[in-house]
């Protein structure tokens, strides 16, 4: 029993990744660099030890829990989390940030081991582990903004933490198991948790922490924060919450209203950001449709995704890395320098716009047909809509404004080879899987019957990104395309930055002076009672004044003739 | 190169032709879809001009509203 135990947590990959980032601070940078590369393919020869279907359970204090459990949807999640963590590995070979590495192992590992959990204590401590490390890698990313951004990302995540820890106690109570299954938001127990993922899932009005941190991050961080916190909630409301009809709603709006601020958006990475919350739309609306088919296509959505926006964040990271700035309004024709960032750019672009022979396009359209499948006509418009959209802001202005558009002269080098190596990698695990869809489907959790590359498919998604783009040259040629000016925008986030906080800080500074009264207060009252105790008891006072012993036995025997009468009475 | 005149004109004029070629495919093809309008002459073409010209134009307009200075926050 002990030894099919230790074997199995031996082989975790989570465990072998969070174990590796923690050896790792302590090494010297070539080792590091080594570990580093190696920990994804250990966690990876872990994971393909075990079998496809497992569930592993223990008794612990008092509890039946599932550490790991291993099935279609599990599998498939965790693959790609391993993938993503050595991707970010090779990016990072340059590196000498010690923490931002080591941190980036414990941060996937994290993911991992929540993907594999099979009840809500053992999720709930890979989610806090996720939340830590996250922002450990924000704080690492030392830009002027990483602190303050950092400590919003903290608040936010742990409310999402102690949400998912209420609603684990209240379903414990309710049901009497612990283990993480399908649940309903009609309970109040199953309604905490869903916003808890909600909240890491970026669902809109809870976005804002996304936006905020992830461009505060290096340029190594932030390709690892793309890959997994957000993927992490969707696969958690495809285990709990498939099916949950107002998820197809939120994801629907998820979907469209973050391109307008990326239109507008003059940091790239931040573009990146709004378009990432964006795809999560298809993803969530693929689980609120909740068939087979559906959940096949976000699972399938989820994999292409984090590698075609690994790539992008990876291609403007090494913009940063070169140039110093990914701001639009100060980028242009680096084309000349940094060519082959550049091509890999564009297969990132082509592969979230979805052009045919590109992971998007195998992967999204499987959610497209599963929404029309269901008779959702006005989603199915509105998931349409956001793809011309997605091809504005990530298939052409990032590529666009950085590479090309008006040449601002920077000379730069091209990305250092290790950063080319990753991209180059991920570029061709994008061109693969949209070349060879099969590669893709046969890890899906769910038999399906789907064929990406029909007539009617490719002709009518050309249709749509061609005239698509064609807008962009008329509205580009005629001036009338917003120009990208040094600015910000204002989203939901002004509201806990400005008046929330004013408040608070109004709060504060009231409770400040409150405490000051009091102090006041406590000092005056305790004068004015001196200074009425002298009175009383000082050495003027009537208390202090010498009487006649006489007056006293006068009063005594006033006293006790009056008792007497009164007995006799 | 990429920034002369010439380039930047071929680019377009092939998109020209390209647009032209996947629409005139709505002529001698009939498309089978889930739904009736998705089955109308040149539906996705229209539907991604329209859709991405009322994306920029409506950014832009919201732009008004929600533009600030970069150090607005600090």
């Amino acid at each position: 029993m002990i030894d099919f135990f230790l074997n199995d947590f031996i082989n975790h990959p989570g465990i072998i990744l969070i174990l590796g980032g923690i050896a790792m601070m302590f090494m010297p940078g070539n080792m590091r660099r080594i570990v580093t590369f190696a920990l994804p393919l250990l966690a990876l020869a872990g994971f393909l030890s075990y079998p496809d279907d497992l569930i592993l359970t223990i008794n612990a204090f008092g509890y039946t829990l599932d550490p790991i459990r291993i099935d279609g949807l599990s599998w498939i999640f965790t693959l790609i989390f391993i993938i993503a963590s050595f991707l970010a590995a090779v990016y990072s070979l340059h590196s000498s940030n010690k923490t931002e590495q080591s941190t980036i192992a414990i941060y996937a590992g994290s993911a991992i081991g929540a993907v594999l959990a099979g009840d809500l204590l053992t999720l709930f401590i890979f989610w806090e582990i996720s939340a830590l490390s996250s922002t450990i890698i924000i704080w690492a990313g030392g830009r002027n903004q990483s602190q303050q951004a950092g400590m919003r990302y903290l608040l936010i995540h742990i409310t999402s933490g102690l949400l998912l820890m209420l609603g684990s106690i209240l379903h414990y109570q309710q049901t009497g198991s612990i283990l993480f299954n399908a649940m309903t938001i009609d309970t109040l127990s199953g309604l905490l948790i869903f916003l808890a993922f909600g909240i890491k899932c970026a669902f809109p009005l809870m976005h804002n922490w996304l936006q905020d941190a992830y461009p505060q991050a290096s340029p190594v961080g932030t390709v690892a924060l793309s890959a997994f916190t957000t993927k992490l909630a969707v696969y958690c409301l495809a285990r709990a919450y498939a099916g949950t009809e107002s998820l197809i709603w939120i994801g629907a709006i998820m979907t469209v209203f973050p391109i307008f601020f990326a239109v507008l958006e003059n940091d790239l990475r931040k573009v990146l950001s709004y378009s990432l919350n964006n795809q999560l739309g298809f993803m969530v609306v693929g689980v609120g449709i909740g068939t087979e088919l559906a959940l096949n296509g976000t699972a399938a959505h989820a994999f292409s995704h984090i590698l075609y926006k690994a790539l992008l964040f990876m291609s403007m990271g090494a913009v940063l890395h070169r140039v110093g700035t990914t701001k639009a309004s100060e980028l242009g024709g680096l084309y000349k320098s940094m060519p082959w960032t550049t091509v890999f750019c564009i297969i990132g672009a082509m592969s979230i716009s979805a052009f045919p022979l590109f992971s998007g396009f195998i992967s999204k359209g499987i959610i497209l047909y599963a929404v029309a499948e269901e008779g959702h006509w006005i989603i199915w418009l509105v998931l349409l809509f956001a793809s011309a959209g997605v091809l504005d802001h990530s298939g052409i202005k990032v590529p666009f404004f950085s590479f090309f558009a008006h040449d601002q002269h920077h000379k730069c080098k091209e990305a250092p080879l290790n950063m080319l190596l990753a991209m180059g990698m991920t570029a061709a695990a994008c061109i693969l899987i949209g070349i060879f869809p099969s590669v893709l489907y046969q890890w899906l959790p769910h038999e399906m019957d789907f064929h990406p590359y029909t007539f009617d498919h490719i002709i009518t998604q050309l249709q749509l990104l061609f005239f698509a783009a064609l807008a962009f040259v008329v509205l580009f040629r005629n001036g009338w395309y917003p120009a990208e000016i040094k600015s910000i925008n204002l989203d939901f986030d002004w509201l806990y930055r400005k008046p929330l906080n004013h408040l608070v800080a109004a709060m504060a500074t009231g409770f400040i002076s409150l405490l000051a009264g009091v102090q006041n207060f406590k000092h005056n009252s305790l004068k004015i009672m001196t200074a009425f105790a002298f009175q009383a008891h000082g050495p003027k006072s009537s208390i202090a004044r010498g009487t006649s012993v006489g007056n006293m036995v006068i009063w005594v025997a006033v006293l006790l003739s009056a008792c007497l009468v009164f007995y006799y009475i | 190169m990429i920034y002369s005149k010439k380039f930047i004109n071929f680019i377009t004029y092939t998109l020209y032709a390209l647009c032209a070629a996947v629409l005139l495919v709505d002529v001698f093809h009939h498309k089978h879809g889930h739904f009736e309008f998705e089955e109308w002459f040149g539906f996705y073409a229209l539907y991604g001009f329209i859709s991405y010209m009322v994306i920029v134009l409506s950014a832009k307009q919201l732009r008004k509203i929600l533009k600030r200075d970069e150090d607005y926050y600090d």
